[in-house]
């Protein structure tokens, strides 16, 4: 365990190494969320005052804030090209020859970045929380806030093991790049990040649901602005952990077959 | 053009065989050169050793362990080094690399500042412990990537190239090095090298390859006639 605390440790050092990439990263976030709420902000004047699929532009709002909350701990996109560069590059051999765990490394990376990326998200928009900017309505009942951490805990995991599951093509592919575009597009629309998945048909969002993508954001963003039934909140909690096994049974058995093609290229 | 085009479609792949049938075995606490031209199969092989690739036939023990296993037991008894490849953190000062590197292989605190403070002086890096990676010349860095690879205390110690593009003192600095962990910590080594100083100074035996084929296997010097069978090897590998 000592041994992904350390790993843990030198991550948050790096990325304080380089203090000026960092800010701007998290200022793009800001960007992109105002860029949101203007686009919202036009879409509801012109529709005067009536809903949209039951939200108003307060609801909306709410959405995106918690929704990109979440999401700066649980979009970790980056993680699946490092891994597949790795693979490409050779750099990989560097690990595999050490007694750690690839993933378990690769995870504890992972989580130091994103415990950063959420205190910067959360720093931001506390002021918005604290001051009512935009009647925020967070429905969340009292007693599910305890099982919210589990629940983003489990959605990081589940993002983590669909990023590293894709990354693996790389051992056949080489060149991964323009699968990992079309990855992050259908995963951001997929998990709810470019609009709540509700403002999908019916039919749709049920096919959704049994799927890990929204799992990864939407879900724990549900929960905190429209508050879910104890049945609902049980229920996804354990497609979210049969999702995550699921997942990582497949990851063991991808990376075995892919280490056997692996020719640890470049020196 | 029109090749490229038909590639899209009829991709063919040609098997390329980078070692083929080589067979040897190495005794504890040698000192074994593994010479050959470029693109001989040198780097496969070491990479087989280590358990980096998996080998499509034959087999391989090291240390009584099948390397590409990967068994934890395996990993901590040997070390990887390749001249060409950073393994320690680009934008932190070595110590937070070493540090990493004790928790990862569980080396306890004792261990740890013995070895440390014993290597560090060996090659005159302490004043260089506390910089930035990336502020470090090439020779500053190689042997910091040493001292990294031998804090664990491994058994075997596998050398691919790590005197490559190093100056002549760097270069002498880490023979003695090296001859100081395979002498005084009995550390079985291999060692890649292009240059015959560093074959001559510190094996007493060599393998050469070419072609992924073994054709040369034995001592530098011919015990009977006193002859140096390695500088023809060199001769005849590198000046055709």
């Amino acid at each position: 365990m000592r041994k992904y605390v350390q790993v843990l440790k030198l991550n948050l050092q790096t990325s304080l190494a380089y203090k000026g990439n960092f800010i701007f990263t998290s200022l793009m976030d800001v960007f992109r969320v105002i860029a949101e709420i203007a686009f919202w902000k036009v879409l509801f004047d012109n529709a005067q005052g009536r809903k949209i699929n039951g939200y108003n532009f307060n609801s909306i709002i709410t959405y995106y804030i918690f929704m990109f909350i979440i999401a700066s701990f649980t979009n970790v996109g980056s993680i699946g090209y490092k891994v597949a560069n790795e693979i490409k590059d050779g750099a990989l051999n560097n690990l595999l020859v050490r007694p750690i765990h690839y993933f378990g490394y690769y995870f504890t990376e992972t989580l130091s970045q994103k415990l950063l990326n959420l205190l910067i998200a959360l720093l931001m928009f506390i002021p918005v929380i604290v001051f009512r900017f935009g009647d925020l309505q967070a429905e969340i009942p009292a007693a599910q806030f305890c099982l919210l951490p589990v629940v983003v805990l489990c959605s990081l995991i589940l993002s983590f093991l669909i990023n590293i599951l894709i990354s693996l093509f790389v051992f056949w592919m080489t060149e991964v790049a323009s699968l990992f575009l079309l990855k992050d597009i259908l995963l951001d629309l997929a998990s709810g990040r470019v609009f709540p998945l509700d403002l999908f048909p019916g039919p749709l969002l049920n096919a959704f649901s049994v799927l890990p993508f929204m799992y990864c954001t939407y879900f724990p963003a549900v929960m905190i602005t429209k508050g879910l039934s104890a049945e609902a909140l049980y229920r996804g909690l354990w497609i979210q952990l049969v999702w995550i096994l699921v997942l990582y049974g497949l990851i063991k058995i991808i990376w075995r077959m892919g280490l056997k093609k692996y020719t640890g290229t470049g020196a | 053009m029109l090749a490229g085009i038909k590639n899209l479609f009829l991709r063919q792949f040609e098997n390329k065989v980078a070692v083929d049938h080589i067979n040897f075995s190495i005794q504890e606490g040698e000192f074994v050169g593994f010479i050959g031209p470029n693109g001989a199969g040198k780097t496969t092989t070491i990479k087989m050793l280590s358990g980096i690739i998996h080998p499509t036939e034959g087999a391989i023990s090291v240390m009584g362990y099948i390397p590409h296993r990967l068994e934890h037991g395996f990993k901590k008894n040997f070390s990887i080094t390749m001249g060409q490849k950073n393994q320690l953190w680009w934008d932190l000062p070595a110590i937070d690399s070493f540090q990493l590197i004790k928790e990862i292989y569980e080396i306890t605190e004792p261990d740890y500042t013995r070895t440390l403070q014993e290597l560090t002086e060996l090659l005159e890096v302490q004043s260089i412990l506390n910089t930035p990676l990336r502020n470090l010349s090439l020779g500053e860095r190689m042997k910091f990537e040493l001292i990294g690879a031998f804090l664990h205390g491994p058994k075997v110690l596998f050398l691919d190239e790590p005197t490559i593009g190093l100056d002549v003192s760097s270069r002498r600095r880490i023979r003695d090095f090296l001859k100081y962990i395979n002498v005084e910590k009995k550390v079985t080594v291999i060692l890649t090298s292009h240059y015959l100083e560093d074959i001559e100074e510190l094996c007493n035996r060599i393998i050469a390859i070419s072609h992924g084929k073994i054709i040369y296997d034995g001592s530098l010097s011919d015990i009977t006639t006193g002859e140096l069978p390695i500088n023809d090897i060199f001769e005849s590998l590198f000046n055709k």
